[in-house]
């Protein structure tokens, strides 16, 4: 081997590298500026597309799913009987849990003043269900409805709840426009 | 080397498997484990169904806001910015067009139409010339019905949750029904905005206090006289966190009512003891929600059918 031929191929060797290093450095750089301008996608559900099919609570590659009850408290009645609180034929309107509507008792009742009651969904028990939903609709003003937690959803680029959603409620959407709510009353 | 011919063939079955992959994989359209189901509380015993649908009537609008009846039996009713008025047989006499979207209609003596716009009353006589504009009623005023009888106008105010009686002239004789100024801290609970109001051959005032699920009875002079009304599942009750939401007197003194979320029109005695059910929800499309209703001197009843856009109208069988 010949030293025309030895340099070369430490030149390339060099070159490589640099070209490597360079590449690295402008992916990391690309990234921070498409962070800094909240570029990143999201999903979420549309409200109004929503059938409550029960998918988002069995679909979800997390258990149980990154998909909650959400409470749109400007357009709550506070009712005292909540149709997404109780099961419809409740023969007693208090918290014992034969008549609560939800499966994981996930909705908290708290009295405001007689006769307005407020409710809050904890998460931490909500599985997504929507049959809470669904009563709320119904007879009331349609206050809760599902969304996407991003504290929890890996935003999985093809997403196993939105392969199946019945209603294609499921929409990817810029991380500054996240958090769609339902419509105001 | 391959050939052509295994080329192109690994080509297609590539494309062909690349094609299926890609396919969204759908689950069967199985049971929903977690349905809200609440189909027991649909069925209703037709023997139940005491009145028979007869012709209804088109209006010509896109949204019906009210209607109302006066003694001679003409219909008025107030679609978009117009005033439709159908004489005693239901055929169309007359339109007018109104400057400003009105929320609800009442018609007095003399054929005085009273329209409701958003925070203040409007007065029409019949030829649609407006004999008199009232002032507002207050900055969060937000009128959903008007009744008229030979002494005074009601007016049922969503915004304030309160019920506003004038003599004819317009002078405020008092307002009844607010939580904040009642003796006994009930007063009106509405969680959604449907509030009516009518006055019953009495005199006395009576409007739907939907958040307790029952009509109530007040005295010209603001004094709660009486209520009744239960919240139920079951037919004779009221379902759901608002109901009903419009009711309207019968000339004998029976109630009619309409409710949401079960589509149901019910008929009450004077005391609130169930008599049975005018339509039910077969008769009325999904989303029907604004059910607003009258009844003539004939004991006829008249719903709005916002889908239809149409007046239903109903008789005794």
């Amino acid at each position: 081997m010949t030293d025309k031929e030895k340099n070369n191929r430490r030149e390339f060797f060099k070159n490589m590298v640099r070209k490597i290093l360079l590449f690295f450095v402008a992916v990391f750089c690309l990234e921070r500026f498409l962070k800094s301008f909240n570029c990143s996608y999201a999903w979420q559900i549309d409200p109004t597309k929503c059938v409550k099919c029960g998918r988002c609570a069995s679909e979800c590659v997390l258990n149980p799913s990154a998909v909650k009850c959400v409470h749109n408290f400007e357009i709550c009645g506070y009712c005292n009987l909540c149709f997404g609180y109780f099961q419809p034929g409740a023969k007693n309107l208090t918290e014992a849990v034969e008549n609560q509507l939800c499966p994981t008792n996930a909705i908290k009742r708290t009295l405001v003043e007689d006769p307005f009651f407020e409710y809050t969904i904890d998460e931490n028990l909500c599985i997504g269900c929507a049959k809470c939903i669904d009563g709320c609709n119904l007879f009331g003003n349609g206050s809760l409805y599902l969304q996407v937690r991003h504290d929890r959803c890996q935003n999985c680029n093809d997403c196993s709840i939105a392969r199946v959603c019945a209603g294609d409620a499921f929409v990817k959407v810029p991380v500054k426009k996240a958090y769609f709510k339902n419509r105001v009353f | 080397m391959f050939s052509r011919r295994t080329f192109i063939k690994s080509c297609c079955m590539g494309s062909l498997s690349f094609l299926f992959g890609c396919k969204k994989k759908q689950n069967p359209p199985g049971e929903n484990p977690y349905k809200y189901d609440i189909g027991q509380f649909r069925k209703i015993d037709k023997e139940l169904i005491l009145y028979k649908e007869k012709p209804s009537i088109a209006v010509d609008a896109e949204q019906i806001r009210g209607l109302a009846i006066s003694n001679d039996d003409y219909l008025f009713v107030i679609a978009d910015k117009k005033v439709f008025i159908y004489d005693s047989f239901k055929n169309l006499h007359h339109n007018f067009s109104v400057d400003e979207t009105a929320t609800c209609l009442a018609v007095g003596d003399s054929k005085k139409i009273y329209i409701g716009v958003k925070d203040h009353i409007e007065i029409f006589n019949q030829k649609g010339e407006q004999i008199d504009k009232r002032a507002v009623l207050s900055e969060n005023a937000q009128i959903t019905a008007i009744a008229v009888n030979k002494e005074h106008v009601a007016v049922a105010d969503y915004g304030n949750k309160q019920l506003w009686l004038f003599n004819k002239e317009g002078k405020l004789l008092r307002f009844m029904g607010n939580k904040r100024y009642s003796e006994d801290k009930q007063g009106f609970v509405l969680p959604s905005p449907f509030f009516d109001v009518d006055f019953d051959k009495n005199g006395d005032l009576w409007a739907n206090n939907t958040g307790r699920l029952r009509l109530e009875q007040f005295s010209i002079e603001g004094v709660l006289k009486s209520t009744w009304g239960r919240p139920s599942m079951d037919i004779a009750g009221f379902p759901g966190c608002c109901n009903p939401i419009h009711f309207a007197i019968l000339p004998n003194g029976d109630f009619v009512t309409a409710q949401k979320g079960i589509i149901l029109i019910k008929l009450y005695d004077h005391t609130g003891r169930f008599k049975g059910i005018v339509a039910g929800e077969d008769l009325f499309q999904k989303g029907a929600t604004d059910l607003k209703l009258e009844v003539d001197s004939q004991g006829d009843i008249y719903v709005i059918d916002s889908i239809k856009k149409r007046i239903r109208v109903f008789t005794l069988k």
